[in-house]
């Protein structure tokens, strides 16, 4: 068995708990409208993977952007914590996602090449039960492609980004269940001790 | 570029002490030398080679262990070709002092505060030499001794004894060395069944990792492959700041320890909070075929086992965080140094008394700087950037929450209970390496 020897990725700015990564492709001739199909499904996907997973992604958000008369692709994203230390763990994780828009890409040669070494791409085919681990094995090159095409950016600011995801989670949690004492009719007198005078205070609205 | 890969591990190449469980109980030394003389190391570890033994006829009741690995000085000194030293990754070649801000190695951690000569470019072979018992551990420590003694071009420069202390744990009274993961490929059985095996290319160079890919193999290839990368530390433990700490924050002696196993994520014997959660239960903590087997994915909020808590910090199992758990496992190897704190003294003696902890993995980036960076000293990963590893991690005056019904309890103004006193990365190389370089006519 052959195995791709990987060198660590760039990295982009950081600011709060998120990072940035932009990377930036160039389509292959004739495929703008199949690379933007499954740009959306690779973002449908995305919505439909339940939050607790995406917690485990660590991506908070991501873009893909046609340019250049659809000669070019950009694909930004915005990530919990540093991309760098966490590049293997992302990718490793979404993987199988990644080829089906990456393959509109020029990039994506060296893949389909280390794809074909590895027993081509049938071997990657759902109804193969060995799937997952011939899926494992295209992070190396995975990795080399999205470190090539990555540029950091030049300025960079999110609004969420002294949370983290679990935190939100919790807020959001938590304004549900006050939303629900405020309902009791019971609420404004309940609240009315010293130990609940921060939440009376934001009891008004 | 792309390397071809043999899934069948040679254990018959690979020193026993990187993988195999330490002797316990032990009685031991780490040795440190400097390399005067590139002739004199090179005939030094040609005597060294007949006293480790590979993985392959590695006995467990065997009642001793030796294990030996080069910084990159050392292999500086001994005389590496430039091309082949220019193959080991960056962060290696620069030394766990060069590295002291990333690793969280600040203020009485700092390298400019560490033991003499830890961090210095003197460090260049390490020996560590354990056995199971103080007689068998001064022939072992002997022998080795005997490989050095009057060695013009060799110096011995730090020695570092260690013990099993009297009641078998740690310095802050808790069995530890519990968690051991398993190795595919090596026969070594793994202290949780509930996790599988690991790639051997976690653990050893020259083979394929959970990534799928093959970490960099230091050239040539007789070199690196079979080989793998240290980082030791010697970890002072503050134990009556520790006691201290939790005497001002719990009402008796019950909430005491409570508070402590909270910190630890595991009670005293060492039964894992995860399978007791309301108090300690000695019997599941001798038994090492339950004593690991569990997971956190029952236990979400960490209502049993506090998600900052060390041991979960540590290896989160199968709980929700940010990245993927089995790219940054361990093989950690503790030892303990120093006397004890008799039960009961609040007060510190002034004794240096710790944990000589040793990282054993084919990354020192992706696995023990990772650890450190992301798991020990931030606490992003589980959601709470405020906190760090109560235990270990650099304080700060930072906090410590633990879930808890009705209402949660917040720990607030830890001090540091561990000081890093210093140590090095080392490079362990395979049998058929050290030979190599003993032979090496530069």
């Amino acid at each position: 068995m052959t195995s791709a020897v990987t060198t660590k990725s760039g990295k982009g700015l950081s600011y709060g708990v998120v990072s940035e990564l932009a990377t930036y492709w160039e389509v292959l001739p004739g495929h703008e409208d199949e690379l933007r199909a499954a740009t959306q499904r690779f973002a449908a996907v995305l919505s439909a993977v339940p939050l607790e997973k995406n917690i485990h992604t660590g991506l908070r958000d991501q873009r893909h952007v046609i340019f250049d008369n659809g000669q070019r692709l950009m694909w930004a994203t915005t990530f919990e914590n540093d991309w760098d230390p966490y590049f293997e763990d992302f990718v490793l994780i979404g993987i199988e996602h990644f080829l089906d828009w990456m393959q509109h890409t020029t990039q994506y040669s060296a893949v389909s090449e280390w794809v074909e070494s590895s027993g081509g791409v049938e071997k990657f085919s759902a109804d193969n039960p060995d799937v997952d681990a011939h899926v494992k094995q295209t992070v190396g090159g995975l990795k080399k492609i999205v470190a090539s095409v990555q540029s950091p950016a030049t300025g960079y600011f999110n609004n969420l980004s002294i949370w983290t995801m679990p935190e939100i989670v919790k807020a959001q949690r938590l304004q549900e269940a006050f939303q629900q004492v405020l309902d009791d009719p019971a609420a404004e007198e309940a609240l009315q001790h010293p130990a609940l005078k921060p939440l009376l205070e934001q009891a008004a609205d | 570029m792309t390397t071809e890969t043999d899934t069948s591990l040679e254990l018959d190449d690979i020193q026993a002490a990187a993988l195999m469980p330490r002797p316990n109980p032990y009685a031991g030394a780490y040795l440190a030398l400097r390399i005067d003389d590139r002739h004199a190391g090179r005939e030094l570890i040609g005597r060294l080679i007949p006293l480790l033994e590979p993985v392959s006829s590695f006995d467990p009741d065997r009642p001793v262990s030796l294990g030996v690995g080069l910084s990159f000085a050392g292999l500086e000194a001994i005389g590496v070709p430039a091309e082949s030293l220019a193959t080991f990754p960056s962060e290696f070649q620069q030394g766990m002092a060069a590295r002291a801000a990333y690793l969280g190695d600040v203020g009485e951690s700092a390298p400019e505060n560490w033991e003499k000569p830890l961090g210095s470019k003197d460090v260049h072979l390490v020996v560590a030499a354990l056995a199971r018992d103080t007689s068998l551990m001064e022939n072992l420590v002997r022998l080795a001794q005997d490989a050095v003694r009057n060695r013009s071009g060799i110096t011995p420069i730090w020695t570092l004894d260690v013990h099993v202390p009297p009641d078998g744990r740690e310095q802050f009274g808790f069995k530890d060395s519990i968690s051991e993961p398993a190795v595919e490929g090596t026969g070594i059985l793994g202290s949780n069944p509930h996790e599988a095996p690991l790639k051997a290319g976690e653990f050893v160079l020259g083979y394929q990792d959970e990534t799928g890919d093959v970490a960099p193999v230091p050239q040539p290839e007789v070199l690196g492959r079979n080989g793998t990368y240290v980082a030791f530390r010697k970890l002072h433990q503050r134990v009556a700041a520790f006691r201290e700490y939790l005497g001002q924050n719990a009402a008796d002696d019950a909430e005491q320890e409570w508070l402590a196993a909270k910190f630890v994520g595991r009670w005293p014997s060492g039964a894992p909070l995860a399978l007791a959660a309301d108090k300690d239960d000695p019997e599941l903590g001798a038994d090492p075929a339950r004593n690991n087997a569990f997971m956190y994915g029952d236990d979400p909020r960490g209502l049993k086992c506090p998600v900052g808590a060390h041991a979960r910090r540590m290896n989160a199992r199968d709980a929700v965080i940010t990245g993927q758990v089995r790219l940054h496992r361990m093989i950690r190897r503790g030892t303990n140094y120093g006397p004890s704190l008799p039960p009961g003294v609040l007060d510190d003696d002034g004794a240096d008394r710790g944990l000589m902890f040793a990282f054993v993995g084919a990354h020192l980036a992706r696995q023990f700087e990772f650890v450190q960076q992301q798991w020990v000293n931030d606490g992003k990963f589980i959601g709470a950037p405020a906190e760090r590893d109560p235990l270990i991690g650099v304080q700060d005056g930072g906090e410590f929450t633990i879930p808890r019904r009705p209402i949660r309890r917040r720990l607030r103004g830890l001090p540091d209970f561990v000081v890093n006193r210093g140590g090095e990365y080392c490079f362990m190389p395979g049998l058929r390496a050290l030979r190599w370089l003993a032979d090496l006519d530069t």
